[in-house]
């Protein structure tokens, strides 16, 4: 029970206390005779926990503070949250209430009953309005009412800094643990909430179509296996869970809203004053989405299973930089990867695929409710490069050609994240086109960066005739893909690949993201690294 | 049900009004028989007629999914291809595009109900005909919205016009012919019953749901979505019923999805025709007079708008359902139908003992 409220995997203030040995320290100092005091720590920049005192709080004009924790009594357990929230007089309510359900085991452990649901709640206060789908306040929990020591972080918009507050309730009261910016201070990047929120902005691993493992259009999680929980027994905590799908608008809406922000603030300083933290999210796998199919393959269907395209090449960035070139998207919009049902199960098999419900067990054969669960390129980086294009910031055709780099590999693409290097590390003025273009290009081009492969193949794919390269190289790689998966061999590679970028994604730096064991499938002997050829081939990657 | 009008909307003379809560009351009538047709073995349905018995004390699921269809991909030739043919448009939203030489101007999106025009060419055919002139033109005439046997056409000339047309013409849905309010009734109280397969395990998953209780449409967003709302309700040991005011609504557009060339507001594309701002019945998309752009100037995820699917993909709607506790639990009951997953095939002859018994 205590490892369900715990969730001591994404609780980093809590970790770092426990790892410098100060397991009291959250407890004691001079905050412990006053649990309403709020106290900031941001990991990195904060040796330890300091008293925020009230001015300094007042100043982050996030809709948190503003609402629960500048009242004096900050809500302690979920219940306090949520009746503070319902409390809250005309002026400062937020009238939309949503409650979301995100739960990997939800469904396995209707196959086995000792199998972890882990169920989550996420639920988002916003001000409404047609076109509105901003949350003002995210609140990541469990559906327990009344434990002052489970799971309780919030997300928090301020209108004041164009930025996302983080917090954290831990050892009996609120403690602040930074804001979106700090996502790119050196000191704090990858820390704290950061190991999740990268970037700074919301973070919903299963973001799109279909969202797997949460409750949504596509599946109505059983509540019959919360029924340990406290769902059903609080107005605001109920049995009626909102469609995952409006979740996905509010965090598209979020991610938009803090990039617009990152964006504005460079344009009133008359600089880009941190190219590469953009540059990033271009070329290298910066933050994830989990894609998957539409099919639950323990249904007895003949249509056969549509593999996400995201993980095969990165359709919606190619899409986005031909919009902006005009070409034809004929070819892009023709790549479709099928595979027979019987011929992935035949695959899955041999392979020993399976779902554990912790690292330890139960074991359930076979996929994910949704088959085939896979990383791919994260929207937030979407988010960024269409941005980065529509402020013309970046030009398109630079775009593509640093896409087209190890297109084969959407995804922890060395070769192409080694492009990180030409992006300059100092401020880059504004006032001309495209801004990044010209040091980018100049970096190119000098030594020693002019030798490296994925710079020539840049520089290659910029001579091109883009709309040609596009669609001979997609054509040819679609065909190529299909042939892999016309056999059981093929497919075998292909959940061998899924394996090896799981396990890429289940040990990087994204790992907290990957904290859940139920969230992917796994084989019974893990992937050594491969790649995808552009011809749709797969082949092993020597390590050291 | 407290509110009767669809989208709140003041239009009907008090008789009118009363005859269309009536009509609305024989609606989810038909509900709670088609719930009790499902098991006809049953003392009683799990599904209530919320005009008649109220709201007070149900609980509200906002249940809502995408306008554009499931089947359909996010590309060009499949957006033509909803665009073009309003059978396509299955998710209780239809939409219809007027274009010029310069491309699309204006993109109407509907998500009224056949139901109600139906009745008003019953009841108040005056009514009827304003509604078609202020929103479709002055060149209609009634004869021109009747069938040949003289009853209403859903399917007219001015709501659903020849394949090509570019007026962008749209009075309601019907376009589909599954885009009824009675048949999002119908399928919701079919859907009701819990539900177990062969091997006597309960069935919680949708589609496992619509192939067992056979109601709507499996590949749609809606129907199995509808579906599994309520049964999930009524497993809970609730009843449940729909909510007013009657009809669908659309509940959403992300306009985080949506890049407008001048960087204004995208709430300066859309107007509201019919209903009002919680209930939206009606909405239109065009660019405001002297803006010095078109509607392909805009962006969608990225892409130029060109296609009514584009909006209709970052669009939501919505219908209300009702759960209600209920002082007795719903019987689960088995499959109708298709052998549902884990069910282990028997023979034709004992299916039928096994279903009839």
């Amino acid at each position: 029970m205590s490892d369900f409220l715990d969730f001591l995997s994404r609780r980093p203030a809590l970790r770092t206390a426990l790892s410098l040995g100060r397991a009291g320290l959250l407890d004691g100092g001079p905050t412990a005779s006053d649990p309403t005091t709020v106290v900031a720590f941001v990991d990195g920049i904060d040796a330890i926990p300091r008293v925020l005192d009230r001015a300094e709080l007042e100043s982050f004009g996030d809709a948190f503070s503003q609402r629960m924790l500048l009242t004096g009594t900050p809500p302690m357990t979920v219940r306090a949250l949520l009746d503070g929230m319902s409390a809250l007089p005309a002026g400062e309510a937020l009238p939309v209430r949503e409650m979301f359900l995100v739960a990997e085991g939800a469904r396995k452990s209707l196959v086995n009953p000792a199998f972890p649901p882990n169920a989550r709640l996420v639920y988002a206060w916003g001000k409404g309005g047609f076109g509105n789908s901003d949350a003002e306040i995210m609140v990541s929990t469990v559906p327990v009412l009344d434990n002052p020591t489970a799971l309780m972080q919030v997300m928090a918009w301020s209108d004041v800094d164009g930025s996302f507050h983080f917090f954290e309730r831990e050892g009996g009261r609120w403690m602040w643990v930074g804001h979106s910016p700090q996502a790119f201070d050196p000191r704090s990047r990858g820390r704290g909430p950061f190991m999740g929120h990268r970037n700074g902005g919301p973070v919903m691993k299963e973001l799109l179509f279909p969202w797997v493992h949460w409750s949504s259009t596509t599946d109505t999680l059983p509540l019959e296996t919360l029924a340990n929980t406290d769902l059903g027994k609080h107005p605001a905590m109920s049995t009626v869970v909102s469609n995952a799908q409006t979740l996905e608008d509010i965090v598209r809406s979020g991610l938009a809203r803090w990039t617009n922000a990152r964006v504005a603030a460079d344009q009133g300083a008359g600089a880009i004053r941190d190219p590469l933290s953009y540059g990033r999210q271009i070329v290298t796998t910066s933050s994830i989405n989990l894609f998957s199919t539409n099919t639950v393959l323990a249904r007895d269907e003949d249509a056969p299973l549509r593999l996400p395209n995201e993980f095969f090449f990165d359709r919606p960035g190619l899409k986005m930089v031909a919009a902006q070139l005009g070409l034809d998207q004929t070819v892009l919009d023709a790549q479709s990867f099928a595979v027979e049902r019987d011929t992935y199960k035949q695959a899955a098999a041999e392979l020993g695929l399976h779902v554990l419900g912790t690292p330890s067990g139960p074991r359930v054969e076979g996929d994910t409710h949704f088959a085939f669960v896979v990383p791919a390129r994260a929207q937030e980086d979407q988010i960024v490069l269409k941005t980065l294009l529509n402020s013309r910031w970046i030009s398109p055709q630079l775009a593509l050609a640093m896409l087209m780099v190890d297109f084969s590999n959407p995804m922890f693409s060395p070769k192409r994240a080694a492009l990180t290097q030409l992006f300059p590390e100092t401020p880059v003025l504004l006032g001309g086109e495209v801004p990044l273009d010209a040091p980018v290009l100049e970096a190119a081009r000098n030594v020693p960066a002019a030798s490296h492969p994925a710079v020539i193949e840049m520089l290659e794919n910029l001579d091109a005739d883009p709309q040609e390269s596009l669609d001979t190289r997609l054509s040819a790689f679609g065909a190529g893909v299909q042939a892999t998966l016309s056999t059981t061999e093929g497919v075998k590679n292909i959940l061998q690949l899924a394996s090896a970028r799981r396990t890429s994604f289940r040990e990087g730096v994204l790992r907290e993201l990957a904290e859940f064991t139920a969230t992917m499938a796994r084989l019974d002997a893990p992937a050594s690294p491969r790649r995808m050829r552009e011809d749709g081939t797969i082949e092993e990657i020597a390590v050291g | 049900m407290s509110e009767f009008a669809p989208g709140n909307i003041d239009e009907m003379s008090p008789a009118t009004l009363d005859a269309w809560k009536a009509e609305v009351n024989a609606l989810l009538n038909s509900g709670v028989n088609a719930a009790r047709n499902a098991a006809p073995s049953q003392p009683r349905a799990w599904f209530f007629n919320a005009a008649e018995d109220g709201e007070a004390g149900a609980a509200q699921l906002n249940v809502n999914w995408t306008a554009y269809p499931k089947l359909l991909g996010s590309n060009a030739a499949d957006y033509a291809s909803a665009d073009g043919d309003r059978r396509r448009q299955e998710e209780y939203c239809e939409w219809a595009v007027r274009s010029d030489a310069s491309g699309p101007v204006e993109m109407i999106f509907s998500t009224e109900t056949p139901d109600y025009y139906r009745f008003l060419f019953e009841r108040d055919q005056s009514l009827l005909l304003s509604l078609y002139h202020e929103f479709v033109g002055d060149h209609v005439m009634l004869a021109d919205l009747t069938d040949g046997l003289g009853r209403y056409n859903v399917t007219n000339i001015h709501n659903v016009p020849p394949t090509g047309d570019t007026s962008g013409a749209i009075m309601h849905m019907g376009g589909n012919g599954a885009n009824f309010y009675i048949a999002a009734i119908v399928l919701a109280a079919q859907a009701s019953w819990p539900s177990i397969d062969s091997a006597g395990a309960p069935i919680t998953d949708e589609q496992s749901l619509i192939a067992c209780r056979q109601f709507g449409v499996a590949h749609r967003h809606s129907d199995p979505f509808i579906g599994g709302q309520v049964n999930q309700q009524v497993r809970l040991g609730n009843s449940a019923s729909l909510g007013g005011p009657p009809g669908l609504y659309i509940d959403s557009v992300n306009f985080a999805d949506i890049t407008m060339p001048d960087g204004s507001d995208p709430i300066g594309l859309f107007t509201i025709q019919r209903g009002d701002d919680a209930h939206i019945m009606r909405l239109s998309v065009a660019v405001p007079d002297g803006a010095g752009f078109q509607l392909s100037d805009v962006l969608v995820r990225g892409q130029p708008l060109q296609f009514g699917s584009q909006i209709a993909e970052i669009m939501r709607i919505r219908l209300v359902a009702l759960a209600r506790t209920d002082t007795a639990s719903a019987p689960s009951i088995p499959c109708v139908g298709a052998t549902p997953l884990g069910a282990t095939p028997a023979t034709t002859g004992s299916a039928l003992h096994t279903r009839f018994s």
